[in-house]
């Protein structure tokens, strides 16, 4: 990439600015010690080619120092609050640069504990099963088949429904458990931010690419 | 440059080959199975790798990174011929060493060394299908303690022996409120699943020939070992392939669930359907297989890590199992060294997501693993390796002896259910060592 963008700026320095934004991205991934992040990582790369994907553990402070074009939050153990840095670095820096986001698992319990839900082990849960989501349609769902199967690996769900979130919070339901109302993915209302219960990187999740496409174009292409 | 030789041998008998590394010290891994049965054997270890040192002949040197240390010996040898391979294993204690500071406490069981690697003066390459071996004689270019190589006959000794239990590092109260606290943990959200065992000691009248012999008969599988190493002899019966490359791809093969074969056609039907309808084994799978996915990716070039087929019976002559193959290719000039610092331990003996997985065990397992759920293997001149996952496996120090049993607890597991399982896992080793097959608790007073 970097020989690429020096060849560009060499020749049509003008546009350079705007062509390489479209051309390349600097996303970061918040690995919080997961046995995931990888699965992850390989699936944004294929729906991706040009961005760069750097992977950081939660609790090493590099990933302040580099500028980001958005933050993926990988799934994890624990709850939200076991999460390392990525608490600081939320407030201080994705907050702040409204920075786009993508969480899963427990990226997305992170978001819903940061504005407030409750987040607690739940009697479905469940582990490497395929489960039917009914979605909105819309923002990483757009264009795609509905209900979907996706597959899930959770104990903990956020507690509030759907309508509690829509009416008290700055967060929007996209997406629920078919036979339960398990909140299955969340927005943010105004800020760039989306995020999954379900885990797109399993092999068994259906549309994982197009869902993943629908957020890259929507949230961090130019 | 080490000069070597080769020669036809007539196939020798499993008992002389074990005898043989039983007296010159060295590693024989080995398949059982029906259509795949042979053996290969290293024999008198002259370069040696350890944690902390590589030993040419009677010269050591200190090294700090035998990971890498690894992957050099491979390419400095790499004139050899493609048969020719550095045979070892780490033990599944190493692990604190091959990840960030401070996740894991250090632990280590002390009897044998936690990473060990060789190359031997003899390799005997030895294939039952066939009836044919081949023997290949290395001379090293410094001063090295050689051994004329005779294969003896191995006389059985006709008196009746047995193995004595000793203990266990958690009884049947422990062992299920281990069971339970890790429940708990799968409940709180920090892991899926974990891999819970235990060690069971002994004291054994049986020479190490002679149980690594009784065990060999007692199974047909694919990826045995007998050992004679440092600190005493390893001998494992596992059917379980951690992972092999060749020719630039990295393939794994995780097993998941098990159903007894039908004793009549109707029943053998009935017994598969349920096996390939189980929700609970194939969510199993499913989780072993994203978990393998997670860890080939590590060391393959993006895109190209595939699951081909979900799930896959395997049909054996006791049993039906469910499996599926993760296949990647490599990132070009991972050494098999740098492949095991990335992805050890294998994934179907921890739990997950691994690294809670391996503190939560670190914390309810009394007592280090060692060998045990370590990885044992064999690493071609030409880079090409094959690690299976040490389980079924026996270790034997002059008389004393110890054997692990365990199975994988998930959030609907049955303390009860799972002491008993890990009795019956034991199965083909309580019997082939005539080690009592006890009813553990009788052994304990209330405490």
């Amino acid at each position: 990439m970097i020989i690429r963008q020096i060849d560009y700026s060499f020749q049509i320095p003008t546009i350079t600015a705007i062509f390489l934004s479209t051309m390349s991205k600097n996303i970061l991934i918040v690995d919080n010690y997961d046995s995931f992040t990888e699965n992850l990582r390989h699936l944004l790369m294929q729906v991706r080619p040009d961005y760069k994907f750097t992977v950081i553990r939660n609790n090493d402070r590099v990933m302040f120092d580099s500028h980001w074009d958005g933050l993926v939050i990988s799934p994890g153990p624990k709850g939200p609050a076991d999460t390392g840095l990525l608490k600081e670095f939320f407030e201080s820096r994705v907050i702040e640069e409204k920075m786009p986001l993508l969480g899963v698992c427990l990226g997305m319990q992170f978001l819903a504990w940061y504005y407030g839900l409750r987040v607690k082990p739940s009697d479905d849960a469940r582990h490497g099963r395929t489960v039917t989501i009914d979605t909105t349609g819309n923002d990483i769902f757009k264009g795609l088949k509905d209900p979907l199967k996706v597959v899930r690996y959770n104990s903990l769900a956020i507690v509030e429904p759907a309508e509690f979130i829509e009416e008290k919070t700055a967060l929007q339901v996209t997406a629920i458990q078919s036979d339960s109302k398990m909140i299955m993915a969340i927005r943010h209302r105004d800020l760039p931010f989306s995020a999954v219960q379900f885990h797109p990187e399993s092999f068994l999740t259906e549309n994982a690419e197009a869902m993943m496409n629908n957020f890259f174009r929507d949230y961090i292409d130019d | 440059m080490i000069e070597y030789n080769s020669k036809k041998l007539e196939t020798p008998q499993i008992p002389e080959l074990f005898n043989a590394v039983d007296h010159f010290g060295g590693i024989s891994l080995f398949s059982s199975q029906t259509d795949d049965d042979r053996e290969y054997t290293g024999i008198n270890p002259i370069i040696i790798l350890t944690e902390e040192q590589l030993q040419y002949g009677y010269e050591k040197q200190t090294i700090s990174d035998p990971m890498k240390a690894l992957d050099k010996l491979i390419s400095a040898h790499s004139y050899l011929p493609e048969e020719l391979s550095i045979l070892g294993y780490l033990s599944y204690d190493f692990k604190d060493r091959l990840e960030e500071k401070g996740l894991y406490e250090r632990r280590t069981q002390g009897i044998f060394p936690d990473l060990y690697f060789a190359i031997f003066e003899h390799y005997i390459i030895s294939g039952r299908n066939e009836n044919k071996a081949e023997i290949y004689t290395l001379e090293f270019p410094f001063d090295y303690k050689s051994v004329a190589l005779n294969l003896f006959p191995f006389s059985k000794t006709p008196e009746e022996k047995i193995s004595r239990y000793k203990g266990t590092s958690m009884n049947k109260k422990q062992h299920m409120k281990g069971v339970s606290q890790t429940v708990k943990y799968i409940r709180e959200g920090d892991i899926y699943q974990a891999n819970i065992t235990r060690a069971i000691y002994g004291e054994t009248e049986f020479s190490p020939v002679e149980n690594a012999v009784n065990l060999y008969y007692s199974n047909r599988i694919a990826y045995g070992v007998f050992a004679c190493i440092p600190g005493g002899h390893v001998i494992s019966t596992s059917p379980e392939l951690f992972f092999k490359t060749e020719a630039g791809h990295i393939t794994a093969s995780p097993i998941k669930g098990t159903i007894m074969r039908g004793n009549s056609h109707y029943k053998d039907d009935k017994n598969r359907e349920e096996l390939l309808q189980s929700e609970k084994d194939i969510a199993e799978l499913a989780m072993i297989v994203d978990l393998l996915r997670n860890d080939l990716s590590l060391v393959s070039i993006p895109g190209t890590v595939k699951v081909p087929q979900f799930p896959i019976l395997m049909t054996l002559e006791n049993v039906f199992h469910l499996y599926a193959d993760v296949k990647g290719e490599l990132i070009p000039g991972k050494g098999t060294g740098e492949i095991l610092k990335q992805i050890f331990p294998g994934g179907s003996i921890t739990g997950c997501p691994k690294i809670r997985s391996c503190q939560i065990i670190d914390e309810i397992e009394r007592v280090p693993r060692g060998i045990y759920t370590g990885s044992f293997g064999k690493i071609g001149f030409n880079g090409d390796s094959i690690f299976n996952i040490m389980i079924r496996s026996l270790f034997q120090s002059e008389n004393t002896i110890i054997f692990n049993v365990g199975g994988g607890i998930t959030l609907l597991s049955d303390g009860e259910e799972e002491y008993e399982e890990t009795i019956h896992k034991g199965a083909n080793i309580w019997k082939a060592i005539r080690m009592e097959n006890i009813q553990e608790e009788q052994y304990y007073t209330e405490e």
